[in-house]
This record gives C-alpha cells, structure tokens and sequence, in this order.
C-alpha cells in the first residue's frame, strides 16, 4: 500500500503537457459544459433549476450532501456538527417540506419526513440539482421549499474505468473511495465504495472563554452504490440500483455540558429499480424503490435507548405522450407504502398513499416559450381525496432575456411521528397545504469565450395547517395550528470567461432574502406572531470563484450566513458568520490514466462560529486529497 | 467680591456631585436589599440552549433578565433544575451540564462551579453543610466552607425535592427517568439513611405545615391526557417527621389526571395543588381535596412568597420564547404578570 503511494506521488513531479483528450465522466474544468436539467424537471415550467457544478461534486470538502449544498449553493443546511445530521431548509421551509429525490423517488423517512443529508455520498451520483419553489404536483408529499434532485444516467458505450480517491485531513478526517465504471453499447455499470471517519477533536472557545478539544465526536461509516443498466429492446432499457450505507456517530456534548456518551448508528438500504421505454412519441417509464432503514440512539447517561425502523415501498409508472407538434402529455400514478416500527408507536404504524397526476406540456418554439399545467389527485387511504392543480410559464423576452412564472398548490402528508407517537400524536391531522408563487426574470448571454448569466426571482407562499407539535398542559401536542408565510428575493449571476484552452475564470454570486413569519398565535400570549422562524436566516450571500490554467485550478467559495434566532419571540439570536474555503488543484495525465492531487483550506480565516446554539464548529483545517483515474478500456462516447 | 465669585464657581460642581450622588444611590443596591427580591429559575430549551435566572422585585413586579449571564458573562448551562437560597448564597442546580453553580444573591458572582452528576435540587442544613439531589440515585453532601463536595448518600431511584423536618432531611425519591413512590429519611448528623417510607406514585412535591408535619404530593402514574390500564391516581400524605408515618392520606378519585406541584399558603395552613387545568386549595384540617377552581388555567410551575403568600405560576408558552410569570393574591384573583426566560419553572425566594 505505501509503495503504490509513493509511484503515485512520483507522477506529481513528473509534468506533461495538458492531454487533450477529455476522459468522460471525470472533471472537466477546461471547457464550458453545458450541463443539461435532469429529466424530472421537463413538466417543472416556471420554477428555477440550479444544476450543480460536476467539479464541486468532486471536491474532497464536498464529500457529503450537506457539505456540497452548504458549501455551493445558499439553501440552509441545519448542521449539528462536522458529520453530524445535517437537514436543508429552502425558502424558510422546514426540512420536511424539501423532497430529496433519488432517480424521481423521495428519500424521506417515514417517521420524520426529512433526510439527513450527512448520510448522502456527493460522489454516488452524477447529476445533483436543487429545484427551488413547490412541485408537490409532480413529486407528491413535501415539496413545499424546493427539491434536490439525485441522479445517475447510464454512458451505453465501451468504456472501463476504475477511480481511486484517498483523503485525509485536519483531525483525523479519512475517507478512501473506489469506483468502478464500466460499459458496453448495451450494459452501464458504476460501483462505488466509500469509506470514511474522522475524530472530530477540534479546539474550540467554550462559553467561559477556554480552549478545548471536542470530546466525543468520533464518525464511522461505509458504504456503497451499484448502479446497473441494461439494453432490453430496441427502444428499452431497464436500470436497477442498490445503495447502502451506514454510520456511526458519538454525539458530542454541547459547549455547556461537561461529558456524553451518546452514539446514533445510522444503517440504510435503498433499492431501486428503472424500466424505461423509448419510442418517437411515446416514453413509459415504470419505477419501483425499496428503503430499509434503521436508526438507534444510545445516551447511557440520560437511559436512553431509542430504535427506529423504517421502510418504504414505492412504485410509480409514468407516461410522456406527445399529443402534437408541440403539445406533450405526462400522466402518471404513483403509490407508495410506509412503514414504521418505533417503540413510542407501541406497534408498527404505516401509512399508504397513492397518487394519479398529470401535467399538459405546450411548446411555443417560435417565440422560445413553453407552458405547463399540471394537476394531481391525491388519493391516500388516511384522507379524503384532494386536487392540487399547478400552471408553470418558461420564456424570453428576446434571445437574452429569459423570463419564469409558476404558481402551485403544494402539500405534506403528516408524517408517522405526528400521527402516530404516544403520547401526543394525533391520528386525524390534516396535511399541510401551500399556495406557491414565484416569479423570475434574468439576462443570459453566451459567447464564444464569455457566458454571462443574471437572474432574480421573487416568491411568496403561504402554508395553511402547519403542524407544530404544542404544549397543552404537561403533555405535547401534535396540531395543525400554524399558518406561515415565506417571501423572498433570490438573485444569483456567474460569469465564464474561458479565452483559449489553457486559461477559464468563473465566477458566481447569490443572494436570498427570505422572510418567513408566523403568521397564527399557538396561545393567548405566544408573543411569535408574525416572527421570523427560528433558524431560518433572513439573509444568505454566496461567492465563488474558480479559475484554471491548463491543469491547475484554484476555486475559493465564500459563503455568509446571517443572523439566525432561536426563540419564536425573536428574541435570542445567534450571530451570523462567513465562511471562506479554498481548494487548489493539480491534474497530470498519463497515457489515458490521470492523477489529481488537492489540498482544500477550509474555514480560511479560523472562524469561530456555530449553526446550531451551543454545537460547536471547526476552525480552520486542511484536506488532502489524492485522486488516480485509471482508464482500462476507452472509447469516445 | 471673592467669595461670591468662589461659590458660583463651586456652586455647578457641587450641584453635579449631588446630582452624581443621588443617581449612585439609585443604581448602586445595597447588600441586604435583595431581601425584596426572588429570583425565577428557567430551565431553557432542551437539548441546546442555556437556562437563566430572571430576578424580580417582590413588591414592584419589575424583573431582570439573564442575570447570571450579564454579572459572569458565561450561561449558567442546560437545563437548569432549581435554585435555593441559603444563608446569602445562591445554589443552582444545572441538571443537564452536570454543575452546581454557586453565586451570590445579590450580585449573582459565581463564587464557584461545583461538578454534579445529574443534579437535581440543593437543600441547605446548616452553614457549614448542604445536600444535593441526583438523578444518579445519590444525594451527595456538599460542605459548604470549602464549596466542596464531600460523601456520597445511595438512595432508592431519582431522589428530588428535599426537605428539613424535625431535625431529619426527606427526600422525595421521584423515579428519575422511571417511577417510585418512597421518601428516604437521611439523618444529617450521620449522613446516614435512618429510613424509607411509601407514599403513592411519584412523590412530586413536599411542604411543611403549621403544625410542623410534612404534607407529600404524589403524581400518580400515567400521562395527563393519554390515559393508560396501569395508571394510578395522585394522593396527599400527612407524615409526622418525629415517627416517620403517615397520619393521613388523601388519595384522589381520577386516575387519569395527574397533579405536578405542591405549596402551601404564607400562614401555612393552606396547601395549593397544581392539576392540568388549574389550581386547588385546601385547609390543612379539611376532609378532601377540592376541584381545581381557585384559579384555572394550565401552568408548568407553581410557588408561593412565604413573605405575603402571592401566589406565582408560570407559563412557558410553546418553550422556544421567553415565558410569563403570573402573580395571584390567594383569593384566586389575577395580580399582575412579569416576563421571565425560557421555560420558567420555580422560584427562589431568600
């Protein structure tokens, strides 16, 4: 194992000319890709669609789901720590009302109706996007603040190749991974393995102004996913996929408590499976998914011993139609079965729900617009039936001036934890229901060596029968007793200047402006009305800038968050902070093989900062990072 | 012609210096002043965040927020249990950050930052010797000279609230995370447990009364509102702290409604009984406990000034914002409210 990093590290001093021969799938940062929206977001008119960078995917930091958006995009990632849960919040939404998708399937848990992003390997996938606003009329439950869109597509072409990555950094963080990607005119395969850990035993200043080390923050885990596709027919290909991970997790205690000895072990099984048919005016795809999760929670401290079991079942068989020359049709009907087994449930609990939608798709190419309308019937066994209907506009005003309006009635099914949990749950919720609307405009220009691109959109939603779980009397309630409102500005714009094949700069902003307020009393005297939620920042601004020459590249993200508040009153606030990383990095080629080598600063200017109160956050550290692409069989695609 | 000149010279300065006087007199407090003060204990959002200590004027109902925190600039910690004043001295159990934080009562200084498993509430015995609760089924012995803690005292589960009656310490063994229905009786001459005696379900409160007897509340098992087969109803217990037995027990009709607190009146011959949906108030000769409808409501805390028996209870609202303190006059009417922290729980009263 040494004598293979030490050829390996022979190659770094060993310069070559930048090979112009790309190497598919594997970061290309010398040429502007136009990066194409994910399927799922043909019939989503209107709402704003930010595809993330391939190269940031690869980013050692990035290595986690909620380290890639926090990093690269200005949602809010809830994070408790380095490693620990992470949950996003979009728009001022919780994070049960933004739907992770995994292939067009939501990853939510049952119990909760949230994922935890920490869980979510950046590199098991090739396309990530984030969709911003409601799409519950498409996607089902919970798509209220926005989505995130996981996805792979199979390469049918003659290609093998195996990636070896090595990381390490600032205390003790490690992670190896290995992926195997292989493929023929009529098969795709990828596996990727990953392994990684840290200890966590970063200094920080306690409330009394000492330095000291984290204590108890160790993180494990492992995991794989096999992606696997196949030519079933002419026109016909069938994908199945399995992805496993699991983790283990002490829980550090917060800067005012003195010790814990919490562990949270976190195991899943996600499988799916894809059947897709192709034809000149008609697409069939029939999807089937399968989650297996299991969490435990031990504090011998507190004597508490918690288990979570949650499973899922999910089908959904979705036809496109075009109905004319610029008319298609989606129609589509989706179930899906949940399942949980908790011990505060006092026996398994499950929820079944089914789904008919449909979107009407027009084109108007003349004039560059095209227009949907969208409706779902909702049909769960627990509800009465309910039709959600949405209207989604996509234009320009001349060839640079593109424009977006969608308005959408969005909604989230209760999850099993507030129907369900004794004491408090309630059986008879209501779901929580949305109005959404946005409203976008933008200049875009493409050049031969400049692509500029602005854009500004404005929304406001408002959600009825939120559900907050209350207190009455000694016990806790869950009731469908908030009403809040969201509105906002998000304004983003990148500039690419790539002058010839040995220099690019890139760079990106945004800002969001989110106002999200109660707008309901829980009681008499709840001073929260028309407060901002809490941890949910009123402002958030990004930076980025990457630049290359040749094979080198150099990319610093800067990121501000502002002030959160931890009351519903408003009155307690945590500070806002900036935060600055850096990564360099170096590409050699070799034959058809290539190494890259990185170093990563994060958290540049040490700053002392927390996300959630009394949780604390790393300083500045390294990262180290040691990437070989190893080309076995290679043809163009 | 001098000495005109000299007193118009003098004169501003010696107007500003009365003035600068007067305005010291005013922000300046002096020590035995806090005697007018009680200090409300709140236990702060749970798992992240710090309890405070608000502190009001007894008369005024004027209070001051976060006072540990302005006069250490350091939070007291998660969750904050109780506080107990004892001989000019402040002790703050915080249950969750494992620390006993000991200050001054008037200026709220931390004199120090003792390190407590679990603690839970702190009983003062004499000058120079302390106990506190834990909810590792211990009450340890703090020596209060040195602010130190000293032997340890093994105990039936989640002992609690203590109090001193005659001459004996009696912890309300609680249960901590499970149930129990004992009160331990600690002698604090020997430290030594002398006995055990069984009330009802979950011994939640204690008090001592005119009569110098001491009157036990009991819970019941179960959860208000989620009635269950194996609940079972609160009680009151009179027990004679000389021979360790009850007198008396009320055992209360419906189990599936549970009381939280116990107080007794400022002449101490009435004790409150804090339900879900309100107060009850009973004389200490009488048969049976009323329903409660001397104030209704539903309220987290309960205490009584033993000064002019003021009735206070709290409010946390949704415990994520700073909640309300409610002053009663024992007649059941509505006296007047004050802003506390988060999660208000009790109060201390010197």
């Amino acid at each position: 194992m040494h004598r293979l990093l030490i050829i390996i590290l022979l190659f770094i001093f060993w310069k070559n000319a930048f090979s112009q021969e790309t190497v598919p799938d594997t970061v290309i940062n010398l040429q502007l890709v136009t990066i194409s929206e994910p399927k799922e977001t043909l019939f989503t008119q209107g709402l704003r669609v930010a595809v993330i960078d391939a190269a940031a995917m690869q980013a050692p930091a990035n290595s986690s789901l909620g380290e890639l958006i926090s990093r690269e995009t200005p949602a809010y990632v809830k994070s408790y720590g380095q490693g620990s849960i992470a949950t996003i919040s979009m728009r001022g939404a919780s994070a049960s009302h933004t739907g992770i998708l995994w292939n067009g399937l939501n990853l939510y848990q049952p119990s909760t109706g949230m994922t935890d992003l920490s869980l979510v390997k950046s590199a098991f996938f090739e396309d990530i996007a984030l969709v911003y606003g409601g799409s519950s009329v498409l996607f089902g439950s919970g798509m209220i603040g926005g989505a995130i869109l996981l996805g792979h597509e199979p390469s049918f072409y003659d290609h093998g190749r195996i990636r070896l990555e090595f990381n390490t950094g600032s205390f003790g963080r490690k992670e190896a991974l290995a992926g195997f990607y292989f493929g023929k005119e009529n098969l795709s395969s990828r596996t990727i393995f990953a392994i990684s850990g840290s200890k966590n035993d970063f200094p920080y200043r306690d409330p009394s102004g000492n330095i000291v080390e984290l204590p108890h923050a160790a993180t494990e885990n492992a995991g794989f996913i096999h992606d696997l596709s196949l030519v079933t027919g002419e026109d016909s290909d069938l994908q199945v996929a399995v992805w496993y991970q699991d983790a283990s997790r002490e829980v550090p205690p917060t800067s005012i408590m003195a010790v814990s000895e919490a562990v949270l072990y976190d195991r899943f099984v996600r499988t799916m499976a894809n059947w897709n048919l192709s034809r000149e005016k008609y697409e069939l795809q029939v999807t089937g998914g399968y989650f297996n999760e299991l969490e435990t929670y031990r504090d011998p401290l507190a004597e508490v011993s918690s288990r979570i079991y949650n499973q899922t079942a999910v089908i959904k068989i979705g036809n496109r139609i075009v109905t004319g020359k610029n008319q298609q049709l989606l129609a589509g009907i989706s179930g899906r079965m949940e399942i949980a087994d908790i011990d505060a449930y006092q026996e398994v609990k499950s929820d079944l729900r089914s789904s008919l939608y449909g979107s009407y798709l027009v084109l108007f190419p003349s004039i560059g617009w095209k227009g949907s309308l969208g409706a779902r019937l909702v049909a769960d066994r627990d509800y009465p039936l309910s039709i959600l209907p949405s209207v989604g506009l996509d234009g320009k005003i001349s060839r640079n001036f593109p424009l977006r309006f969608n308005v959408s009635r969005n909604f989230r099914s209760p999850t099993l934890n507030e129907r369900y949990w004794t004491p408090g749950g309630n059986p008879g919720l209501k779901p929580e229901t949305s109005w959404n609307a946005e409203a976008g405009a933008g200049y875009e220009k493409k050049g031969a060596s400049l692509e500029l691109a602005f854009g500004a959109t404005v929304f406001s939603y408002l959600v009825n029968d939120w559900i907050l779980w209350v207190p009455r009397g000694a016990l806790w309630y869950a009731e469908n007793i908030l009403q809040v409102w969201s509105r906002g500005v998000e304004i983003h714009g990148k500039q690419a200047f790539e002058p010839n094949d040995r220099w690019s700069l890139t760079l990106s902003e945004n800002y969001h402006f989110t106002r999200a307020t109660r707008e309901k009393k829980i009681s008499e005297n709840d001073q929260g009305l028309g407060k901002q939620l809490i941890y949910t920042p009123v402002h958030s601004a990004g930076l980025k800038v990457a630049a290359g020459y040749r094979q080198y590249r150099v990319v610093t993200n800067i990121n501000a968050t502002g002030p959160v508040y931890t009351t519903t009153d408003n009155e307690h606030a945590l500070p806002g902070y900036l935060l600055s990383d850096i990564l360099l990095s170096a590409r050699y080629p070799w034959r058809f093989h290539e190494l890259e080598i990185s170093l990563s600063v994060l958290n540049v200017f040490d700053e002392d900062y927390v996300v959630v109160e009394y949780r604390p956050m790393p300083g500045i550290s390294f990262l180290a990072s040691v990437k070989l692409f190893i080309n076995v069989i290679r043809t163009d695609p | 012609m001098k000495k005109p000149l000299h007193f118009l010279f003098l004169l501003p300065i010696v107007i500003s210096m009365m003035l600068f006087l007067s305005c010291e007199r005013n922000t300046i407090e002096p020590e035995n002043e806090y005697e007018n003060k009680a200090v409300v204990v709140n236990e702060g959002p749970f798992p992240n965040g710090s309890g405070s200590l608000t502190v009001f004027d007894r008369n005024t109902h004027e209070s001051g927020q976060e006072v540990f925190l302005s006069a250490n600039g350091r939070p007291l910690g998660n969750v904050v249990q109780s506080a107990t004043v004892h001989h000019d001295v402040l002790y703050v159990a915080v249950n969750n950050s494992n620390k006993l934080e000991i200050a001054h009562i008037d200026s709220f200084v931390s004199i120090a930052s003792l390190d407590v498993s679990l603690p839970r509430y702190f009983l003062g015995i004499s000058e120079e010797k302390g106990y506190v609760s834990s909810w590792n089924d211990e009450v340890y012995v703090v020596d209060l000279v040195k602010n130190r803690i000293g032997d340890t005292i093994s105990c039936p589960t989640g002992p609690d609230r203590m109090v001193l009656a005659g001459g004996k310490v009696f912890v309300l063994n609680s249960g901590g995370f499970q149930n129990d229905n004992r009160v331990t009786v600690i002698d604090p001459q020997t430290d030594q447990v002398v006995t055990v005696v069984t009330v009802g379900d979950n011994p939640s409160g204690a008090v001592i009364d005119r009569d110098d007897k001491l009157w036990v509340l009991c819970a019941g098992k179960g959860w208000n509102g989620f009635p269950a087969a194996d609940d079972t109803p609160g009680s009151l217990h009179r027990i004679d702290p000389l021979q360790n037995e009850i007198e008396r027990s009320i055992i209360f009709t419906d189990s599936s409604v549970h009381p939280s607190r116990l107080a007794i009146s400022g002449e101490r011959n009435r004790l409150y009984v804090l339900f879900p949906d309100g107060v009850a108030v009973m004389g200490i000769d009488d048969a049976e406990l009323p329903s409660p409808d001397l104030i209704r409501g539903n309220f987290y805390g309960m205490e009584v000034d033993p000064s002019n028996g003021m009735i206070y209870l709290t409010d946390p609202v949704d415990y994520v914002q700073n909640g309300w303190v409610y002053a009663y006059l024992p007649d059941g009417s509505l006296s007047d409210s004050l802003r506390a922290g988060i999660i208000p729980s009790s109060i201390a009263f010197p």
